[in-house]
């Protein structure tokens, strides 16, 4: 009887936990990385600094929005030839990859960081300008 | 139950509570599990971009002026 007093406020307090919890699971939780919730797209960029090439990134409500935020960060610290190389609304990596040999850069998206920079390279060939063996990733995300 | 057992099982609901609650609060918000959003898209795109030229002469060589005689 008296083990039954004292686990009943244990059981009430667990349940009570469990409760508050999964609300605020199922409400999105907080933010995390992103600030606001509404805030789906991300898009990498790249841009021309006196030192090299220099990459951002930036979130918005579509990709249109977080390409353009993108490429305002990179015009506002400076930077020319600003551009949003790889945009999505997807669960996917996406990257920026830039080839200092000749001056091509690409993005990317993939399930990895190193799945989106192989399709970089691909897209890259695929346009004409391929990037050589010493292309380095410049800026990446995973959303 | 004696305070050692319930400090024990205290320590157990709460490991699992957290466990339970973490990732659910880490998932970030995508095209797939939003309700305003219907097509995911991912679009790229290539470019070449110029680095910008260093035109100053060198240090140890004199700058010719054009148009000016003295």
């Amino acid at each position: 009887m008296r083990s039954t007093r004292l686990v009943a406020p244990l059981v009430a307090a667990g349940v009570i936990a469990v409760g508050i919890s999964t609300s605020t699971a199922w409400a999105g939780g907080p933010g995390g990385a992103i600030e606001d919730s509404n805030d789906i797209s991300v898009a990498v960029g790249t841009g021309v600094f006196v030192d090299g090439l220099v990459g951002f990134k930036a979130s918005g409500a579509t990709n249109e929005e977080a390409s353009a935020q993108v490429i305002a960060q990179c015009q506002s610290a400076g930077g020319q030839e600003c551009t949003s190389d790889e945009v999505t609304n997807d669960n996917l990596c996406i990257v920026s990859v830039g080839d200092d040999s000749n001056e091509i850069v690409a993005g990317g998206a993939g399930v990895t960081v190193e799945a989106a920079r192989d399709d970089a390279f691909q897209r890259a060939a695929a346009n004409g300008t391929p990037l050589g063996p010493t292309a380095a990733i410049v800026i990446s995300d995973c959303h | 139950m004696t305070n050692r057992r319930k400090s024990a099982l205290l320590m157990v609901s709460l490991a699992v509570v957290a466990g339970v609650s973490a990732p659910a609060a880490d998932a970030l918000p995508s095209c797939q599990d939003s309700g305003t959003t219907s097509t995911c898209q991912t679009n790229g795109s290539v470019s070449i971009k110029a680095r910008p030229g260093t035109v100053a002469a060198p240090a140890n060589q004199p700058v010719i002026r054009w148009g000016r005689r003295r």
